[in-house]
């Protein structure tokens, strides 16, 4: 077996400059973790909601979510919404002309 | 601390510029084994002190070893260090499970003592660093490895990438590396990122969404669900398994590319193979290869020795690798039936009566797709009797609900259909990614991610192989 199947990122050097590349991999990771902070705002927001409480986290939140309803206004998170809700079409879909299923109560969800 | 949250996303953030603007290859070590240990601490702290005592004991059984010329002392010091490394296993990950066995045992006779349980607390990746160590000493006591600095020890056992859910990355493969300066170049990086996404999606999307909305209501309550319900959850659960578990290990492969290590491969399209043995070459392939080389081979002589020995040491290798997966008689079970499905395949292949009946290839696949998938029900299962009970239920006429969708059905198929591709198509598209401009590449990464934030269920369920 080749060096590539047992060691699947062992793509072969074609005389990169070390330098050049990681300036190429860095400047990746820093314009795709801006490009996700601008298109997904609530993902921010989600996460600081489930850090445990205290005046910093407190002080994120409201970071979070000035964020999420700034980027909400200019429609920057329209696309994700648009897809996640495309998504969920998807999973409430079911086959023609079944009736649906009582469930039973343990896989029920908890109402509050 | 999960791969697929922004918390590490934020702690990978810190680590990559950090590692890679170290002064000197010493410098990096130490900060990702700083790192590895914030990254571990995260779960427990407490298991941090465990984990470099572990190390401790590898390293140190290791230098003795080979600064000893009498053959008796080197084996007595493998011996030592082999059984340091399976107490500590056999301590946090077996002693309640022993302790009831034997509590039931008592019972049997007539004396009625309660077992003295004390609710040990399972270390995350314990069966992952604990082999590591175990392999690093062996390969030392026959020559295979020579012995490593401290640090590198350390850093092999903690490296945060593999540490909880591997893949068991030998001293061998990973400690070169670590004596060398990383260098990226365009197709490393390429070929990480894409195996991040490509591992996100399979753990978000696939497995997620077919562990919440499906598999999981079915294998809880199986009474409730028809025959046609039972098989596709068993089939779904297949799937879930192996996007899950195969999701880890390319996110793993492909942080340790970003951050300059290579790998080894841990998944290539099991359910493509046309028997137990080509499955296993396939399926989880450093725990395998481990099994296979330092028990079947090493401890137990692998199939030198005549017919029954290498049946009996099969059974034994397959019976133990169930129990590594974790304390419970339906791992042993689930061990026990793939250790039976290996030795009949032995048998068939070499009786003169059987030998030459040949399925063709198509049928071969479906059959062993079929009894692997048998095994999962009670690796799955929470008792022997729950899977016995499931697979009544697929037995017997259907009576109850069927509640699977048409976006279950093709999940399931979509999970199987990967299994057509070829071994090399993620290498191929990260050949051609390597030439993109870094803005376009961005670009790509932020829509796909996007793609695949959109589908994923709400939150993120730990990783199956976390529990082991």
């Amino acid at each position: 077996m080749s060096d590539l199947y047992e060691f699947p990122t062992a793509l072969p050097d074609q005389g990169d400059d070390g330098r050049a590349t990681l300036k190429w991999a860095g400047t990746i990771v820093v314009l795709a973790t801006l490009g996700l902070a601008l298109f997904n705002p609530t993902a921010i927001s989600g996460w600081v909601d489930d850090l445990p409480p205290g005046p910093t986290n407190v002080r994120l939140a409201a970071i979070g979510e000035d964020w999420a309803e700034t980027a909400g206004r200019i429609g920057l998170g329209a696309g994700h919404a648009r897809l996640h809700a495309v998504w969920k079409t998807a999973e409430r879909a079911d086959w023609k002309g079944r009736q649906p299923v009582e469930m039973a109560a343990t896989d029920r969800p908890a109402t509050p | 601390m999960l791969f697929p949250t922004l918390t590490f996303g934020l702690f990978f953030l810190v680590v990559f510029p950090a590692v890679w603007a170290a002064r000197s290859n010493e410098w990096r070590k130490l900060l990702l084994l700083v790192a590895s240990w914030v990254f571990y601490g995260a779960w427990d702290w407490r298991f941090v002190p465990l984990l470099i005592g572990s190390a401790l004991i590898n390293w140190g059984a290791a230098a003795l070893i080979a600064r000893s010329d009498d053959a008796r002392t080197r084996k007595a010091l493998l011996i030592g260090g082999v059984a340091a490394n399976l107490l500590v296993l056999g301590f946090f990950k077996y002693f309640d499970f022993f302790a009831q066995q034997a509590g039931s045992l008592l019972t049997l006779f007539g004396i009625n003592q309660d077992a003295p349980l004390m609710q040990v607390i399972l270390p995350v990746g314990i069966s992952f660093f604990t082999f590591q160590g175990i392999s690093y000493i062996v390969d030392v006591h026959r020559g295979r490895v020579p012995t490593a600095r401290l640090l590198d020890i350390l850093l092999l056992m903690s490296f945060f990438p593999h540490l909880v859910a591997g893949p068991i990355v030998r001293a061998a493969d990973l400690v070169p590396q670590f004596q060398q300066t990383p260098k990226l170049n365009r197709g490393t990086v390429s070929m990480g990122l894409l195996l991040i996404v490509w591992g996100l999606f399979k753990k978000a999307v696939i497995a997620s969404e077919l562990a919440t909305q499906f598999v999981d209501p079915v294998f809880s309550a199986p009474a409730a669900h028809g025959s046609l319900d039972l098989i596709l959850a068993a089939y779904g659960y297949a799937v879930q398994i192996y996007c899950d578990f195969s999701a880890y290990s390319d996110m793993a492969i492909g942080i340790a590319a970003l951050l300059g290590y290579r790998f080894p491969r841990n998944f290539d399209r099991p359910y493509r193979s046309a028997s137990l043995q080509e499955f296993w070459r396939r399926w989880h392939i450093s725990l395998s290869r481990w099994l296979r080389d330092y028990l079947y081979i090493e401890a137990l002589g692998g199939s030198r020795g005549g017919k029954f020995r290498l049946y009996r040491n099969l059974m034994i290798t397959m019976l133990l690798g169930g129990l590594w997966h974790g304390a419970a008689w339906t791992f042993v079970i689930w061990g026990g039936l793939h250790g039976t499905a290996l030795v009949v395949e032995r048998v068939w292949a070499t009786s003169p009566r059987t030998r030459g009946i040949v399925l063709p290839h198509w049928a071969k696949v479906v059959l062993t797709f079929h009894v692997v998938t048998l095994g999962w029900i009670f690796f799955r299962a929470a008792s022997f009797g729950d899977a016995l009970a499931y697979l009544g239920g697929i037995v017997a006429p259907a009576t109850g609900a069927v509640t699977v969708t048409p976006l279950i059905v093709l999940l399931i198929a979509f999970g199987l259909a990967i299994h057509a591709l070829r071994w090399d198509s993620m290498t191929r598209l990260a050949e051609r990614l390597r030439a993109l401009p870094a803005p376009a590449f961005a670009g790509a990464l932020v829509a796909a991610m996007l793609v695949v934030d959109a589908m994923r269920f709400e939150g993120i369920a730990p990783f199956i192989y976390f529990r082991f």
